[in-house]
C-alpha cells in the first residue's frame, strides 16, 4: 500500500492537531456558544424599522437560553 | 427479537395515524394555489413551525441510527443535536432567516439565481432533488427494517404503508399539513422515546446508577483525533460545527422551507429559536437509550438493533404500540418534509424556471402534487433498492449529505456574505468541491484502494465529517479565486447580501 501527497498532507494536519490537548478542546466547545451568547447580547436584531422591541427583547431571550443550555452542557460533560 | 403487538397496540398506532391522516387531509381542504401547497399560505406560526423543525431533522434514520451510534461510539454522537445544530440554528434565526424570508423566495436555489445565475440555482437544485430522493429512500429503508425486526412484518409491506400514509396527506395538504402533523408527530415522538429512556432507567436503578455504570469513555463528547469512531474532534468541530451543521440549517431547502411560510420575519426568526431549545434536550431521548441498551445488552450483534431490542425487552404491551406510533412519527415528520421540500424544487427550479414561467397559481399546485405523487412511488422504489446495501443507515444519510453539502456551504455564505463573488465563481467552486468530496469518497474506499495499490485516505471509519470539510475548502478557494478573476456582478445583485 502506497501514499500519495493527498496521504502526506492528511497525515502531518492529523499529526498536528493530534498534539493540541483534549482539554483546551473540550474549551473551544464551551467557548463557540459562549462567544455566540456575548453576540446575541449585543448585536443589532432590530434593523427592521417596523421590529417591535418586544419581538427583539424575546428572541434575545430565546437565544441566550439556548446557547446558555450548550454552555451548561459542554461545562459539565 | 421479534415480538407481538396486542390489541390495544394497534388500538392506539391506528388512533395516532387516524389521527395524523385526519389532520392533514383536513388542512387540505383549505389549499387553493400554489403558495398555499409550497409555502403554508405563508401564515405558519412560529410554535409549529419549530416543532416541525425538530421533528423533520429527527427521523427514523436517527431514532435507529443515533440510538445505535450511541451504542457502539458513546455520548460523542449527542455532538450531533448539540454543537451540531443550536449555534447555527441561532445564527440563522439571527442573520440569514429574516433575509430569505423577507427576500420572498420559495426556494435557496431561487435566491441563488437573483445573486448569481441560473447555472448556479441550476446545480444547486438539482443536488438537493437528488439527496432528497435517495435520502427519501433511506428513511422508508429504516422504518421498515425496524417494523420487521420488531414486528417480523415484510420490509415491502412496510415501505408500502408508510409512503401511501404520508404521501396522501402531504399530497392534499402541502406544507400546512407537513407542518401541523410535524407538531402533533414531535410531540408522539418524545413521549414514546422517553417512555423507553424511562423505563430503561428504571431497570438499571435509577438515573445516578446509569451514569456510574457507563465507561469514562461512553460518557466523553470530546473524543481524540485518533478515535476508532467517525467522531473525532476535529471531524465535529470543523466538520460537522462549522460546515454540516450551518449548511443544514441555513441551506437545506427542507428545513429552511418551511420559515419561509412563517406569518412574519419574526415568526420565522422565533421558530428557530424556539427549535434550538428544543434541540438542546433531543438527545436525552435519542442517545439516551443507546446508552442504556449498551448496559442492559451489551452483546447486541448490530447498533442498529439497540433501540428495538429495548423496545422488545422493557417495554409492556400497549407501550409498544405507542413507541411504534413515536418511531412512525419520527419517520412520517421527515418523509413527508422531504416530499414537500423535494416538490418544491422541481415546481420552482424546474418547471416554472425553464418549462412554464407563466404557470399560474393553480397549475402550479397541480404540478406541485402530482410531483408529490411521482416522489412517492419513487421513493418506494429506491427504499428497495438501498435495502440490498450493508451498510449502516445513518452512515448512508451522512455521507450522502457530505458530498455537497460543504461545497454549498461554500456557495451560499459567498453568496449572502461577500459582494465580490461571481456566478462563475460560485459554480466552479460548487463543482469544484463536489468533485473533491466524491474523489475523496472513491480513494476512502476499500475496493478502489485495493485496486490503486493505495491506502485509504482516511484514518477513520466513516469519515463523511472530512469530506465536508475538504469539500467546503476547496469550493471556498477556487470560488474566491476564480471570482477575482471574473467581472464584478453588477449592482442589483451584489446588493443581495446579508451586510449592506
Amino acid at each position: 500500500m502506497t501514499s500519495t501527497f493527498l496521504h502526506d498532507i492528511g497525515d502531518t494536519i492529523r499529526n498536528a492537531m493530534a498534539t493540541v490537548p483534549l482539554s483546551l478542546v473540550g474549551w473551544a466547545f464551551v467557548a463557540i456558544p459562549l462567544v455566540l451568547l456575548v453576540w446575541v447580547l449585543k448585536c443589532p436584531i432590530g434593523d427592521d424599522e417596523n421590529r417591535d422591541p418586544k419581538q427583539v427583547r424575546l428572541l434575545r431571550i430565546g437565544a441566550a437560553l439556548a446557547l446558555v443550555l450548550q454552555i451548561v452542557i459542554y461545562g459539565l460533560l | 427479537m421479534s415480538t407481538t403487538l396486542t390489541p390495544l397496540d394497534f388500538v392506539l398506532l391506528g388512533l395516532y395515524l387516524a389521527g395524523t391522516l385526519g389532520v392533514g387531509l383536513w388542512i387540505g381542504r383549505s389549499i387553493r394555489t400554489g403558495e398555499d401547497f409550497f409555502l403554508g399560505g405563508r401564515k405558519l406560526p412560529w410554535w409549529a413551525i419549530g416543532m416541525s423543525l425538530v421533528a423533520t431533522d429527527i427521523g427514523g434514520p436517527d431514532i435507529i441510527g443515533v440510538g445505535g451510534a450511541a451504542y457502539d461510539h458513546g455520548m460523542a454522537v449527542a455532538n450531533f443535536e448539540w454543537i451540531g445544530c443550536v449555534p447555527a440554528m441561532i445564527v440563522g434565526a439571527l442573520v440569514f432567516i429574516p433575509f430569505f424570508w423577507r427576500m420572498g423566495v420559495a426556494t435557496i436555489p431561487e435566491y441563488l439565481e437573483k445573486r448569481f445565475d441560473v447555472r448556479v440555482r441550476t446545480a444547486l437544485s438539482i443536488c438537493w432533488q437528488i439527496f432528497m430522493a435517495c435520502n427519501l429512500g433511506v428513511m422508508l429503508l429504516a422504518s421498515a427494517r425496524m417494523m420487521s425486526e420488531l414486528f417480523g412484518w415484510g420490509e415491502t409491506t412496510c415501505i408500502l404503508t408508510t409512503a401511501v400514509l404520508v404521501g396522501a396527506y402531504t399530497i392534499v395538504g402541502g406544507l400546512a399539513a407537513v407542518v401541523y402533523t410535524d407538531m402533533i408527530q414531535c410531540t408522539v415522538m418524545i413521549a414514546g422515546c422517553l417512555g423507553v429512556l424511562v423505563l430503561g432507567l428504571v431497570e438499571l436503578g435509577g438515573p445516578t446508577a446509569f451514569w456510574e455504570q457507563l465507561e469514562p469513555s461512553q460518557k466523553a463528547l470530546v473524543l481524540p483525533v485518533d478515535t476508532d469512531t467517525p467522531f473525532p474532534w476535529t471531524g465535529i468541530l470543523f466538520g460537522l460545527a462549522m460546515i454540516l451543521s450551518p449548511a443544514y440549517w441555513i441551506g437545506n431547502q427542507a428545513i429552511v422551507q418551511r420559515s419561509l411560510g412563517a406569518k412574519s420575519a419574526f415568526q420565522a426568526q422565533a421558530a428557530y429559536v424556539w427549535g434550538a431549545v428544543l434541540k438542546s434536550l433531543i438527545p436525552v431521548i435519542i442517545v439516551g437509550p443507546g446508552l442504556v441498551a449498551v448496559l442492559l445488552y451489551p452483546e447486541l450483534d448490530q447498533a442498529d438493533h439497540a433501540f428495538p431490542q429495548l423496545v422488545a425487552g422493557l417495554l409492556p404491551a400497549g407501550l409498544r404500540g405507542i413507541f411504534l406510533a413515536a418511531f412512525l412519527a419520527a419517520l412520517m415528520s421527515s418523509v413527508d418534509s422531504y416530499l414537500n421540500s423535494a416538490s418544491t424544487l422541481v415546481a420552482h427550479d424546474i418547471y416554472r424556471r425553464f418549462v412554464a414561467p407563466e404557470a399560474d397559481a393553480v397549475a402550479m399546485l397541480r404540478v406541485g402534487r402530482s410531483v408529490t405523487a411521482i416522489l412517492v412511488i419513487w421513493s418506494i422504489a429506491c427504499a428497495m433498492v438501498m435495502a440490498r446495501l450493508d451498510e449502516g443507515i445513518y452512515t448512508i444519510f451522512q455521507t450522502l449529505m457530505s458530498f455537497f453539502q460543504g461545497p454549498a456551504l461554500a456557495v451560499l455564505l459567498a453568496g449572502t456574505l461577500w459582494k465580490r463573488a461571481t456566478g462563475t465563481g460560485a459554480l466552479v467552486g460548487f463543482l469544484g468541491g463536489l468533485v473533491t468530496t466524491v474523489g475523496q469518497f472513491l480513494l476512502n474506499n476499500d475496493a478502489v484502494c485495493s485496486w490503486l495499490g493505495l491506502r485509504p485516505l482516511f484514518q477513520i471509519d466513516e469519515p463523511f465529517l472530512y469530506y465536508s470539510i475538504w469539500g467546503f475548502l476547496v469550493a471556498g478557494g477556487l470560488l474566491v479565486t476564480v471570482s477575482l478573476l471574473t467581472r464584478r456582478e453588477p449592482d442589483e445583485k451584489t446588493s443581495l447580501t446579508v451586510l449592506r
